[in-house]
């Protein structure tokens, strides 16, 4: 591959990553540290972009790093701002609170699982435990969020 | 149904990706991340450029009144510190030769008066008085940081603040107004990456009292040299922020490796050298040539740690360090705070920190109080709750205006925050509701000329491992700690091989939390 190769298949990849790493990390750590996160990420992704080029799943991966990188970004709060009616009318504006009262664990393992959709061995990776601790996290944060919005517990 | 739920959460995690603290920006969500990658130098900016293309934003966001870029009128960087104003590196000398030396190299000014307080004990923090022709008289504080070096705290009366830019992308920096001064020059040390950028602050800069800048990094620390309409010093303010983890080793300092080791140097998860009398020096016990020794978690959680006697595990000393929390009394945010904590008196560790005021006290609850220290009238910077627990400091830090506490809330802290020294002299703290450990942060640093071993108290799969750069990462068989260790190749390699984990003890509070999530 050229050095432009090389960039265009990079661009192509943060095209395709990025929105699902924002979300995840944005999920887990609140609006401002997610966005930093992801930025140190996806840095991270091109610097080492010859191994992360190889994963089948990187974004479970770059999680881990940007996951790693927060710590950077110690922030006295961890916000989510609040839903604007007009422009989100399908999103219960309870949901910031909500997701405030789940810990980081269960807002990661949430948002990996449920809304990116990784495989549990993946969220396992990402987040440093096991698959069994991945799903405790992930039932216990999401029946706090249908508690938390009035949503009744059937699928 | 569970699907609603996930369906709202995934529109307003979009939605929440693009949203700053102060307000909702226009612009695509990756925008801020962007303007970051430019100034990462350019290998990130050729992935920054086609980020670009990739998604349509605009890639120049400095706001209407930023300072002027770097150019080549400007001098070159100061070497601004982190959790110290000048220089990052220390100065070798006395109170009178690092003032001598600031005012040499920042403002230019050869041949000053330097007089430092005579009451001031010589090994500890000292304020001197720089007497220049011309020139209002200028105060620096300076401590002492060992190996025969100091650092200065504080330049003049500081009163620095940074807070985000009305612009919506990068920081508004508060300086004060000197009335005599027609411009300034900044420099600013920020955390990610870490470099000094240094910038020019027009008179209408100067009469506003504020500066932006683009970046969103973190900022360390900040020298402003005021200048009159010849370009001359007139004088200096220059404070610090944090802190915010581990400052790079002193340069210079110095580590013992292995012959054909790969490299000398390594950030120190303590933020400090091996050996620095701000770490704890543990009696280690040794029996037939096996060392053993049980390390206490700030919680009160317990490791027992067993290694061969001919590895240096923590000669260097150890430091613990975690983040407690509480919800605010309006509950909409939790107030998540430092605790650094490290042997030595915490008057002496305020000063140092750029807090050298007490200006209120609030009482602990147990016939004591507690000290809130401030840098100054008027000072934007961080201040301190401070604690002294036996031979331990600790402190929490606090700001004033956003995601600074009210009174009441310092009260709490205050009130239901404690410690004890134990007979072995480790620290344990306790925490009353409404105050929680943070367990993302539970840490103990161990540190040895080889290098740094890092033990974090959380729930891990006991099969995870990773390596990368000069950093091995396991997690215990227990599952409840992940190692870290941090040095030249030898060193990890041993630690690995050889550091035996006898027993992990966790708290009764972090085996709550992990019960309750």
């Amino acid at each position: 591959l050229t050095p432009s190769d090389v960039e265009r298949e990079f661009a192509s990849f943060v095209e395709g990553t990025e929105p699902r790493l924002l979300r995840a990390l944005v999920g887990a750590f609140g609006s401002e540290v997610g966005r930093e996160a992801t930025s140190d990420a996806l840095a991270y992704a091109w610097e080492h972009w010859g191994r992360v080029s190889e994963m089948d799943n990187p974004v479970g991966y770059l999680f881990r790093v940007g996951q790693s990188r927060s710590r950077s970004y110690r922030r006295e709060r961890v916000w989510f701002p609040e839903v604007p009616p007009h422009d989100l009318p399908d999103v219960d504006p309870r949901l910031p609170a909500a997701l405030r009262q789940l810990s980081r664990m269960q807002r990661a393992a949430v948002v990996l699982l449920f809304v990116e959709e990784l495989p549990e061995r993946e969220v396992g990776v990402a987040l440093g435990i096991s698959r069994a601790t991945v799903r405790k996290h992930a039932a216990r944060g999401l029946a706090k969020l249908r508690k938390a919005l009035g949503v009744s517990n059937v699928e | 149904m569970s699907n609603d739920v996930i369906s709202q959460l995934r529109t307003y995690l979009d939605f929440a990706s693009g949203e700053s603290v102060e307000e909702t920006m226009a612009a695509a969500p990756s925008a801020k991340a962007l303007v970051r990658w430019y100034q990462r130098g350019p290998v990130l900016a050729v992935a920054a450029g086609l980020l670009v293309l990739a998604v349509g934003v605009p890639a120049l966001l400095l706001s209407s009144n930023a300072g002027t870029p770097l150019g080549s009128e400007l001098p070159e960087p100061l070497d601004v510190g982190v959790e110290r104003v000048w220089p990052d590196a220390g100065f070798v000398g006395g109170p009178d030769d690092i003032a001598s030396g600031f005012a040499e190299q920042a403002l230019g000014w050869m041949n000053v008066e330097t007089v430092s307080d005579p009451d001031a004990t010589p090994d500890g923090p000292v304020w001197t008085t720089i007497r220049h022709a011309g020139s209002p008289d200028l105060e620096v504080l300076s401590v002492p940081i060992g190996d025969g070096r100091r650092v200065l705290m504080q330049v003049g009366s500081s009163g620095h603040t940074v807070g985000p830019s009305d612009e919506g992308v990068g920081q508004r920096i508060g300086i004060p107004r000197v009335p005599t001064a027609e411009s300034a020059i900044l420099h600013i040390r920020f955390i990610e990456p870490d470099r000094v950028e240094v910038i020019r602050a027009s008179a209408s800069d100067l009469e506003q009292g504020q500066v932006d800048v683009a970046s969103d990094s973190l900022i360390g620390g900040i020298v402003v040299v005021y200048l009159d309409e010849r370009g001359e010093a007139v004088t200096s303010t220059g404070g610090h922020f944090g802190p915010f983890g581990s400052p790079p080793a002193p340069e210079g300092s110095s580590t013992t490796l292995a012959e054909g080791s790969e490299q000398a140097s390594w950030p120190r998860g303590s933020g400090f050298e091996p050996g620095d009398p701000r770490l704890f020096f543990p009696t280690i016990v040794v029996d037939e040539g096996l060392a053993t020794l049980e390390v206490l978690f700030l919680d009160g959680s317990s490791v027992e740690m067993a290694w061969p006697s001919d590895l240096d595990l923590v000669s260097g000393g150890l430091r613990p360090y975690s983040v407690a929390y509480m919800m605010s009394l309006q509950g909409d945010h939790g107030i998540f705070r430092d605790l650094t904590v490290e042997r030595g008196d915490v008057v002496e560790m305020a000063t140092r920190m750029g807090a050298p005021n007490l200006v209120a006290s609030y009482p602990d609850g147990r016939g004591g109080s507690v000290g809130y220290w401030s840098g100054g009238q008027d000072s934007g910077g961080v201040r301190h709750l401070s604690y002294q627990f036996g031979g331990w400091a600790l402190l929490v830090p606090d700001w004033p205006g956003a995601g600074g506490m009210s009174e009441e809330e310092r009260e709490i802290w205050a009130m239901h925050l404690h410690g004890e020294e134990t007979e072995d002299g480790l620290l344990r703290l306790t925490l009353d509701q409404p105050l929680r450990f943070d367990y993302d942060w539970m840490t103990v640093y161990l540190e040895s000329p080889g290098g740094t071993v890092t033990l974090d108290l959380a729930e891990c799969s006991p099969t995870y491992e990773e390596a990368f750069e000069q950093t091995q990462i396991w997690c215990d068989e227990s599952g409840h700690l992940i190692v870290q260790v941090t040095g030249d190749k030898d060193f990890r390699e041993r630690v690995r091989a050889d550091l035996d984990l006898v027993a992990i003890d966790p708290s009764d509070e972090f085996g709550m939390r992990e019960e309750e999530s």
